[in-house]
């Protein structure tokens, strides 16, 4: 997916004039902090499921060739067939080799967020193959040529009148009726669907979770056609990334005590499935063939990093539903395949700092979504140590160098620091009082403050400031 | 009043000010002393600057150590040093330690200090354990409409949430009108409101929905620099509602003039 | 030129500061027992049939294998649809009586409406269904018919997923984890069911335990 990171800003300030935007968004988060709020009260530790989550993917990290060896063995044994990319274009060859057979020309794709990273259905289309995405958010942003703007919920920013307008303009041609109610529109996308599963050739599909001791792959989704995907076409093909293995089937229910519930609120995702190989020989249905793309694009720097903990991601989504910023812009301001906290943490590191450095900014360091990471992940502390990075490389924002030198300079000197900060206070108390802000008791406008003046009042302080005071009454005292 | 004064005389404390109320809003800082002068303690204003929040958060750590490392000499004589504010308070407890290596003597000194800082909140109740006299005739008019804005790094990173409520329900004796987004980020964040106004006041926008689902008359909370924002705000919307520190409330005097009003 | 797998696997031996394979030699951490704030009902066919119905399915509880097909034509006259069933390739159930019902053991395909299958378990704790793939158990029957019936042994209730585990001998092709009907929210974030899969999810409980 191409990066449009840089525009951060500019895309920022459009997202919040996006009335229809705003209204999906603020329907989104309600319902995912509610949800997740009451499902994970009633679980009571739900605390030790953390931890237990958190040292789980520590320790696979601390062994990760280790176990990525044992889950290849096993799928291996169950008769699949391993592949290992280290970049975007590794995996869109890897893919391309498999498809590229005669009688092949369709492909059925259940969503995948690692996929996106390197514009995997660009790939196949320009080798002349046809992609149908069948997650019915997928689907809606495939119809739309856009791009996900939530990692569970990927068409979140679109309205049902938009989808029902998306859909006539593509369906109509087939004969299908316009679309307004939502029951009939989900019927509609099932009934067009449903043709794609049974024609495509190829089913691709992520997951969640890789059993390293069966050489299993876990696939959750609540619409069932991550299943459709996988069991109908002649090859199913997993797109997956190196991060996302576990030792074994007990730790797989701790995970998902934490995944339904923190991503939807839901005690359990509607199916969970796991993939051993191909078909069996007296199996009645099934793939003939099981492949398993190891996708690792920049994963394996950031291990042993100072950012090791973003590894640990689940990709529940819990931390942009439970993050102000996100919930106010959404996600395509953000640039890339992954928004919000874990995304401004992410991003950076696979797209490159330069390519992304309003991201690690983009944020009020409030904390409320590490308290929410169902794998304990220290957002806030990351998102620090990219600015850490950016500060060293030089990178920061000039204006900010400028003023942050300015005040360094002056809160490092006690003596300075009182005669600028009681000079400062005097001014603009002078200032006030000659442009009349001092009876109203707040400025409406301060020059250099126009960022904050242009929406908000500022207090006019008092001619002294408490330490000035506090001085006096101690001379009286 | 409760505390045992004769024991607490020896024990001097030290007020953290913080730059945002030595500048805008020095009330608050008056009012913190006169509550834990209140408990018998001798309080203290040692010539200070900032503790490098701002520097910490724009990823100057360097800068953050020098900071530091003069406010940790600066308090060390001290037996507790409280600050109005969540976020200054969580600096020093939260991220000085990480500034110094584990075994060093600074770091020691460090610990010493994040050992003895204080939330203003935080100590009156869980250091000194006080119950606060109710305020005779408080409301003339009948009770105030109160809410109460969370700052998030004293609510996640020290745990304030019931502190403040419990020293005010004791001092107005009423109950706070809760807001179903207290513990929502106003938009504040330091840096970030001038770094992205836009995303800022669409934040702080939606903090205020919260205010006035509430139907609050005034907006109490622990950090000047969310007040500053909440308050700016509310101002330019033509609000009624009216924005104080906590501390303001809680003072004998009671609390003169809002964030942002002459009168 | 070194191949991908050796690229991948040094990086990673070279980000963790090793040269050699890790040996997996330390346990890792065990998975904690859920403890529930509102104790689930310590019956165990009585917490899979609340869990079952909080996630929208549907659940009715018969005496014997033999009264299954009774229950199912009950439960199809109520769906309004036709009286007929793709059913698992399953000794058990094609044994049946099911006069009455059109029904038919083979594999499923898009044209059914209506399928009955066998389940390998049940989860208590959360009301799922466990369906393990085989020559008698295809898995498009759970997936592919709008109305899917599933028959589970009350004897084959696990407390939770942990307990289940140990009961899958060799790893088949696929485990099928179902909890409730098919679903999404896709359409602004409001819940419509039968979105793939089955629109309905209705689970007939056998009481055979032994008591």
């Amino acid at each position: 997916m191409q990066v449009t990171s840089k525009n951060f800003r500019t895309k920022a300030a459009e997202a919040l004039l996006d009335e229809d935007l705003r209204a999906a968004m603020g329907r989104a988060e309600g319902g995912f902090v509610d949800t997740r709020k009451r499902a994970i009260d009633e679980l009571a530790n739900f605390q030790e499921y953390r931890e237990f989550a958190r040292n789980t993917k520590n320790h696979v990290l601390a062994h990760l060739d280790g176990y990525l060896t044992q889950f290849e063995n096993n799928v291996m044994a169950s008769g699949g067939q391993v592949h290992w990319a280290s970049n975007g274009e590794e995996v869109n060859r890897i893919v391309l080799d498999i498809c590229r057979r005669p009688g092949i020309s369709k492909i059925a794709k259940g969503k995948s967020m690692v996929s996106e990273e390197f514009a995997l259905n660009a790939g196949l289309e320009a080798a002349g193959l046809e992609v149908v995405e069948t997650d019915l958010g997928e689907y809606i942003i495939q119809l739309a040529e856009e791009t996900p703007s939530h990692i569970i919920a990927p068409a979140v920013h679109k309205t049902k009148q938009a989808v029902t307008d998306l859909f006539e303009e593509h369906h109509s041609q087939a004969g299908y009726p316009r679309v307004v109610e939502r029951l009939d529109i989900v019927s509609q996308a099932r009934q067009v669907l449903r043709d794609h599963f049974c024609t495509a050739d190829v089913g691709i599909t992520g997951g969640n979770f890789l059993i390293a001791d069966t050489g299993s792959i876990a696939l959750i989704t609540n619409e069932g056609n991550g299943d459709l995907t996988a069991n109908l076409p002649d090859i199913h093909v997993v797109v997956t990334s190196i991060e996302k293995v576990i030792p074994n089937m007990q730790a797989l229910g701790g995970f998902l005590r934490l995944l339904g519930r923190s991503a939807t609120g839901q005690i359990m995702s509607v199916y969970t499935t796991l993939f051993n190989g191909p078909r069996r020989i007296d199996d009645l249905d099934g793939p003939r063939e099981f492949h398993v793309v190891l996708v690792d694009n920049g994963r394996s720097e950031i291990l042993g990093s100072q950012f090791q903990d973003i590894l640990r991601c689940i990709k529940c989504g819990a931390c942009m539903n439970h993050c102000p910023v996100y919930t106010s812009i959404g996600g395509h301001a953000y640039g890339w395949v992954y928004p919000g906290p874990m995304g401004s943490v992410l991003t950076p590191l696979m797209v490159g700092q330069k390519n992304a450095p309003d991201l690690p900014y983009a944020c009020t360091l409030n904390g409320r979504c590490k308290t929410v990471c169902p794998v304990m992940i220290p957002l806030p502390e990351l998102l620090r140590e990219h600015r850490n990075n950016l500060v060293e490389m030089g990178e920061a924002k000039s204006m900010q160098k400028w003023g942050m030198r300015l005040w360094y300079q002056v809160a490092r000197k006690p003596a300075l620091y009182s005669m600028m900060a009681g000079l400062y206070v005097l001014k603009l108390n002078m200032f006030a009082r000659l442009i009349s802000a001092f009876r109203r008791g707040s400025f409406q406008y301060i020059p250099l403050l126009g960022a904050w003046t242009s929406t908000r009042d500022f207090p006019v302080p008092q001619t002294t400031t408490f330490q000035t005071q506090w001085k006096k009454r101690r001379c009286h005292d | 009043m409760n505390g045992s004064s004769s024991t607490r005389k020896s024990e001097q404390v030290a007020l953290l000010v913080t730059c945002l109320s030595d500048l805008f809003r020095p009330q608050i800082a008056h009012a913190a002393v006169e509550l834990i002068e209140k408990f018998g303690y001798r309080v203290d204003v040692p010539k200070q600057t900032c503790c490098g929040q701002p520097a910490y958060n724009a990823g100057e750590e360097g800068k953050t150590r020098i900071l530091a490392e003069s406010m940790i000499s600066l308090f060390e004589p001290y037996r507790y040093v409280i600050a109005p504010s969540g976020s200054c308070a969580a600096t020093i407890k939260e991220h000085y330690p990480g500034l110094f290596h584990e075994g060093s003597s600074r770091h020691g000194q460090c610990m010493r200090l994040v050992e003895k800082t204080h939330e203003l909140s935080g100590f009156l109740v869980d250091v000194v354990k006080a119950d606060l006299e109710q305020k005779k005739s408080s409301f003339d008019d009948g009770p105030l409409r109160i809410a109460y804005h969370d700052s998030c790094s004293g609510l996640r990173e020290l745990g304030i949430r019931s502190q403040p409520r419990k020293l005010l329900k004791d001092r107005l004796g009423i109950d706070i009108s809760e807001m179903s987004n207290s513990e929502v980020c106003c938009g504040f964040g330091g840096m970030f409101c001038v770094k992205y106004p836009e995303i800022s006041t669409s934040m702080v926008d939606s903090k205020i929905d919260g205010i006035e689902d509430a139907e609050a008359e005034v907006l109490l909370g622990g950090d000047l620099g969310c007040l500053m924002n909440i308050a700016g705000r509310l101002r330019r919307l033509g609000s009624k509602t009216r924005v104080y520190h906590y501390a303001e409330f809680l003072t004998d005097s009671g609390p003169g003039p809002a964030i942002g009003y002459r009168k | 030129m070194t191949d991908s797998r050796t690229r991948v696997l040094g990086n990673i031996r070279g980000s963790l500061g090793r040269t050699e394979l890790s040996p997996l030699s330390d346990a890792p951490p065990s998975v904690p027992s859920p403890r529930y704030r509102t104790p689930l009902p310590a019956d165990l066919a009585e917490q899979f049939a609340l869990q079952h119905q909080q996630v929208h399915g549907t659940f009715e509880e018969v005496d014997s294998l033999l009264a299954v097909p009774q229950a199912v034509h009950r439960h199809l006259i109520g769906q309004l649809v036709p009286l007929e069933a793709v059913i698992s390739p399953d000794p058990e159930l094609s044994s049946l009586d099911w006069a009455g019902l059109d029904v038919e053991s083979r594999v499923a395909s898009r044209e059914d409406r209506s399928s009955v299958t066998m389940a390998f378990a049940g989860i208590a704790e959360t009301g799922t269904l466990v369906m393990v793939s085989s020559k008698q158990s295809p898995v498009n029957h759970h997936f592919l018919p709008e109305f899917n019936i599933a028959i589970l042994r009350q004897s084959k209730l696990v407390d939770t997923m942990e307990s289940l585990w140990p009961l899958i001998g060799e790893h088949p092709r696929t485990i099928n984890l179902i909890t409730g009907p098919s679903k999404t929210a896709d359409i602004e974030q409001t819940i419509v069911y039968g979105a793939h899969g089955p629109r309905t999810l209705h689970i007939i409980l056998v009481r055979d335990a032994v008591s």
